[in-house]
């Protein structure tokens, strides 16, 4: 575990490209205020970001044939007949036969994973029997989309297995397959280099996590497991908190534009990767609001600034050698310096703190000692005051403190918060407890103390990830995935929470039971020759036609332009109008039947009611036999137009029937007079001319 | 392709892609394929390139050298008891090498006790490497080299032995420990384990952990074997879900499925016993069983006749007296039939109509009167071999064919069968030694 706690500068056996441009390093301090993010300087602080988008196909699922679809049921209602498996997962040891800490860290949570066998997860989404080859269809998708961002394809398709401990895989690693490379996203602010596009499967859903004596219980449903995802990952050639979401943007809006891609809640997810000069990259999940994309990225710019600044004032505390502003000057002799004075300064001791806290007349402290939870401590000697107390910034969201990163930390146990000296008295836990933990302690008034209330083993391994955050406060921000913290299915206000430390390239390794795919090159330039029109080429294709604006939007939102334009430009030439109107009304459910229908509306074979009972019951396929079976059905369940002069006899017999309400109200008898007509003629009436005729005999007798 | 460095040396390669030339920076690996260059992005991704479309490429560094670190030996609690681990290969002692993905097979005890610490609580470990082969390779011969590994194990002071198996044959090769230490009346001198696993070790999902650590917690901590039943047994997952394996009789159990984590299950009889891995670690639940008479303890198991060869016929519409009798010119030592239902063989032509029916009844009939041995075992695994209930079972009877009453799985009816060949190859022996229950293969009640 000791080795562990030496400062990981990061060291790769990895080259890099000496040709690649890398921005210049920063020599002066960075300057700007925390408490107003949406001020910071991006340039001048060496701002980089980049974006990673996940978008679902709408395609079978990737390595199963099973269908992809979605269950919509909670925790509470899990159909009976549905199977559920319980798992764990063990680290796997990594390339160096160790396994790393976080895996460690991981395995001992005492995780149990419960997957519920939804009716599209079979034996391999169940980790039971071996994958298949890449669903075809999500290969071609993969490629178009490459095509479309310029990317340069690989010849061959090898898939890769990226290691996964949060039990989110029931296999413990997610499926993944690069498909291209090196391509060019255009955005108004400037061009985004496309890094990477990859084939990967979505992983479970998580319906629920329990926690126990025992450890915690996640819950997690299969529906999703094994749905393609297009994986694109820009470089970092974003330049702003505001560029960053007009690329995503932009992606999405070029995604959509396959009509290749789910769509709707949770079909899209972006992640950023962001840094400053004097912070490190932290890639943050959970972006899904574009909307919230240039403020999360303010809050994490200021957040790293923050502990950038907070690191040199331990530092100089300690008289150690402070923080260089940009992170490529940072040597790692004197990191390991400064690891071994962090280490001895906050040495792993974990203390029992219940004596001090028996009488404590907390609740939440009571009731976790009497349900034979431990109470838990550690001493930061030296901390006081920097760990901090909630304070919102000028713009609303928390101001970042050391406090709230030590929590994020020990909650990782599964513990649900801890208590720091900073922020006490508070929570029921009064002063005289306070000042007896301290002197329970021997701790002076320049060191802070954290504890917590948890089953002991997860108290001690919140603590000792207390520890260990509080020693890596001496450095810069660890590299790490942060998810934005969510209240009630919205950002709370920008703020990040560590997830886990930044996976490396060294997790992933061949998938050994899906052989090497070559692509063709016919399969490439079939690709290439057939790529969609854009948004914008669509809706200019669409202007063109006699529809109203509306229409065409409504048109385009639904992606129903092709099936317009076929019925426009095929063998019975639609009027645009009502094929629009009819499209947008009736659905695309049975388009063949739909096209005759109107067709022999406009034809007057049929009246209007009659189009959706008929398309709804029509089987045929040929267009010929429908047109045929459409007239004979039409003229037996009375939907043929009555001519005029049935309506004209109709009309007549009505007005003599109800003279009298006609001689009393006039015209406005109108309105009660239609329905009577409407019903005489049993639905074969065009309620148009029903209503021409009647407007012309009322005026007649009213006339008279 | 030529001059293309030794894998692990960092690497730039220019390739020409259809959307034109691309570049990538990694490290070289070994070729994933025929005339292909393969690389390792800094990503982690693998790249594979066919050499035609390599337009250039340039070395960027020093080859690392490679580090053969040997483990440090774990010490280990003298005070717990010996366990033999003996490997003969499988997925369960396989391991991924990271930077080229290949699967290996690697077997240090200090490696094993690294991956799995749970067995250092367990037993003090001494892993013997057996050979390294897929299971479906495993021949009787090794059967032979693994009766003496136990038999060595056990003089050395283990009081229990794990086997790991490759899967696919595991049921077998936990048959024959059990007809080598028990066929003939006695009971090994300690724990016989065979285990294996569905998932390979390299993933996060796999059962070989939980499977080795309670085969080797049976190993050192089950009851003392009978000899009945118990010879050898089979540890596996019970189900899907982890928690819990199952001890199952090695003599009569079998794998299932290709795939699933619960492959093995018992035949005709329920387990032995199931070990829960809870928080606090492995414990043992005993299924009842019926008493059993003190066998004696064997000094060394008994061995296969390594000359003894036989063929093996399923019975159904496809089965022609023509192969059966190529099996016996060329002297097979018997003939074991999977038959149809309760035991039975396409004989009789009702309809007059399937001469081959009635060649293959009189080839029978010929060999069986000349001494021949013909076993028959039920197809459908499970259930009774049964000749009395029908006309045609009662033919085959007559005609010699050996095997009514008998609750002997197919696989080890096999592995009893060359026991029993191995001993005395006479027709009456053999039909003796069928009859009989000779360690809880063939029990007096059908009671699954």
């Amino acid at each position: 575990m000791e080795k562990s706690t030496l400062h990981e500068v990061e060291h790769t056996d990895l080259p890099v490209d000496p040709m690649k441009e890398s921005p210049p390093v920063i020599h002066m301090e960075p300057m700007g205020d925390v408490s107003r993010p949406s001020s910071l300087d991006a340039d001048a602080l060496g701002f980089m970001c980049g974006l990673e988008i996940h978008q679902q196909l709408a395609t079978g699922k990737l390595h199963s044939r099973m269908p992809s679809q979605l269950y919509e049921f909670g925790i509470e209602d899990i159909p009976e007949q549905w199977r559920l498996s319980e798992r764990r997962l063990r680290a796997s040891q990594g390339e160096s036969g160790e396994i790393d800490v976080a895996a460690r860290f991981e395995q001992r949570r005492n995780r149990t994973f419960v997957y519920v066998q939804t009716p599209n997860a079979g034996l391999i989404e169940l980790d039971e029997a071996p994958p298949l080859p890449h669903d075809s269809e999500a290969v071609d998708v993969v490629l178009m989309i490459s095509a479309m961002l310029e990317a340069k394809p690989a010849p061959s398709l090898q898939p890769m297995r990226k290691t996964v401990v949060d039990g989110s895989n029931t296999s413990g690693f997610q499926r993944t397959t690069l498909v291209s490379t090196n391509g060019n996203l255009r955005t108004e602010g400037g061009d985004v280099g496309i890094s990477v596009i990859c084939l990967e499967e979505d992983s479970a859903r998580k319906l629920q996590s329990k926690s126990t004596s025992e450890g915690e219980i996640v819950t997690y449903t299969l529906d999703r497991l094994g749905l393609p995802l297009v994986e694109i990952a820009t470089e970092p050639d974003i330049t702003s908190p505001e560029h960053a979401k007009q690329s995503a943007l932009a992606l999405g809006s070029l995604l959509r534009d396959t009509r290749m891609v789910r769509r709707g809640l949770g079909s899209i997810r972006q992640d950023l990767n962001v840094s400053i000069a004097c912070g490190d990259r932290v890639e943050i999940k959970g972006c899904q609001d574009l909307d919230w994309i240039p403020k999360i990225i303010q809050v994490e710019m200021a957040r790293q600034l923050h502990m950038y600044r907070m690191a040199n004032l331990l530092r100089e505390q300690a008289k150690l050698p402070l923080l260089p502003p940009d992170r490529k000057d940072t040597e790692v002799t004197v990191e390991n310096r400064v690891a071994l004075a962090a280490r001895s300064r906050l040495p792993m001791e974990i203390h029992d703190i219940s004596e001090p806290l028996s009488a404590c007349e907390s609740t939440i402290v009571k009731d976790a000692i009497s349900n034979g939870s431990s109470a838990l401590a550690v001493r930061l000697p030296g901390f006081s005051g920097k760990l901090g107390t909630k304070k919102l910034d000028s713009e609303d969201s928390q101001l970042p403190r050391l406090g709230r990163e030590l929590a994020s930390a020990a909650k990782l146990a599964g513990v649900a918060g801890i208590f720091h000296s900073d922020e006490l008295p508070a929570y029921g836990i009064s002063e005289n407890e306070t000042n007896a933990i301290r002197k329970f302690l021997k701790i002076s008034e320049g060191d802070a103390f954290a504890f917590c209330l948890a089953p002991h083993w997860q108290a001690k391994l919140a603590m000792e990830a207390v520890i260990h955050r509080s020693r890596q406060a001496y450095h810069r921000i660890p590299r790490e995935v942060r998810n934005v913290v969510i209240r009630k299915g919205q950002p709370d206000d920008g703020t990040t929470s560590a997830l886990r430390p930044l996976p490396g390239g060294a997790r992933m390794y061949p998938e050994t039971d899906i052989p090497i795919q070559e692509i063709t090159t016919e399969r490439w330039e079939e690709i290439c020759a057939n790529l969609p029109l854009s948004s914008a080429e669509r809706m200019k294709r669409l202007s063109a036609l006699d529809i109203s604006s509306n229409q065409a939007e409504a048109i385009l939102n639904a992606e129903m332009d092709d099936i317009l334009f076929d019925g426009i430009e095929g063998e019975l030439s639609l009027p645009a109008k009502a094929w629009a109107s009819a499209l947008l009304e009736s659905g695309i459910s049975n388009i063949p039947a739909l096209s005759v229908a109107v067709h022999l509306r406009e034809e007057g074979v049929i009246t209007k009611d009659g189009i959706d009972l008929l398309v709804k019951s029509s089987e045929l396929a040929n267009p010929s036999d429908m047109i045929e079976w459409m007239t004979s059905e039409a003229s037996l369940r009375g939907f043929v137009p009555a001519d005029s002069n049935e309506v004209e006899k109709a009309v007549e017999e009505t007005l003599e029937e109800k003279s009298e309400l006609v001689n009393e109200k006039g015209m406005s008898s109108m309105g009660p007079l239609m329905g009577v007509v409407m019903a005489k003629l049993g639905g074969s009436a065009d309620g148009k001319m029903v209503s021409k005729i009647l407007r012309e005999k009322i005026s007649e007798m009213v006339g008279r | 392709m030529e001059g293309w460095p030794e894998p692990g040396t960092p690497v730039k390669l220019v390739v020409r892609t259809w959307a034109g030339l691309d570049e990538h920076i990694g490290v070289a690996l070994p070729s994933a394929g025929q005339d292909l260059v393969t690389i390792k992005l800094v990503n982690g991704y693998n790249l594979s390139f066919p050499s035609s479309y390599v337009e250039d490429f340039q070395v960027m560094g020093q080859t690392p050298e490679i580090k053969d670190e040997q483990p440090e030996p774990i010490a280990q609690d003298e005070s717990l008891p010996l366990v033999h681990l003996i490997h003969t290969g499988g997925t369960i002692a396989s391991k991924v090498d990271y930077s080229t993905g290949a699967v290996t097979a690697r077997f240090e005890p200090s490696e094993l006790l690294q991956a799995v610490p749970e067995l250092r609580k367990i037993a003090r470990i001494r892993a013997v490497k057996l050979g390294n082969m897929w299971s479906d390779d495993i021949r009787p011969r090794h059967w032979n080299r693994m009766l003496r590994a136990t038999e060595e194990a056990f003089a050395e002071g283990a009081v229990g032995v794990v086997i790991t198996h490759g899967t696919d044959t595991l049921h077998l090769s936990a048959a024959a420990m059990a007809y080598g230490w028990s066929g003939s009346g006695g009971r090994p001198p300690g724990r016989i384990v065979l285990t294996g696993s569905q998932r390979s070790p390299d993933r996060g999902s796999s059962d070989a952990t939980e499977n080795l650590i309670s085969a080797v917690f049976w190993a050192a901590h089950g009851p003392v074997p009978t000899g009945y039943r118990d010879s050898s047994v089979v540890v596996a997952h019970a189900s899907s879900s982890d928690g819990r394996c199952v001890v199952l009789p090695g003599c009569a159990c079998r794998k299932y499925h290709s795939s699933r984590r619960d492959a093995f299950k018992p035949i005709n009889q329920g387990p032995i016993a199931h070990v829960t891995l809870g928080h606090d670690g492995p414990s043992i639940e005993l299924e009842e069983a019926d008493p059993q008479d003190a066998r004696i303890e064997a000094i060394s198991p008994a061995m296969f006749d390594d000359s003894v060869r036989i063929a093996q016929f399923i019975s159904d519409g496809h089965l022609h007296s023509d192969l059966v009798n190529s099996a016996i010119e060329l002297g097979y030592d018997a003939l074991l039939f999977h038959g149809t239902g309760l035991g039975h063989l396409p004989i009789s032509d009702p309809q007059e109509d399937s001469a081959e029916n009635t060649k293959l009844r009189v080839l029978m009939e010929d060999y069986c009167e000349e001494g021949g041995i013909a076993v028959v075992v039920a197809q459908t695994v499970h259930g009774p071999v049964h000749m009395d209930v029908y006309s045609k079972g009662r033919v085959q009877q007559s005609i010699g064919v050996i095997g009514n009453g008998s609750l002997c799985p197919p696989g080890s009816a096999l592995v009893k069968l060359h026991f029993l060949l191995s001993r005395d190859n006479s027709r009456e022996s053999v039909s003796d030694g069928w009859n009989n229950d000779l360690l809880g293969e063939n029990p007096p009640v059908v009671r699954d």
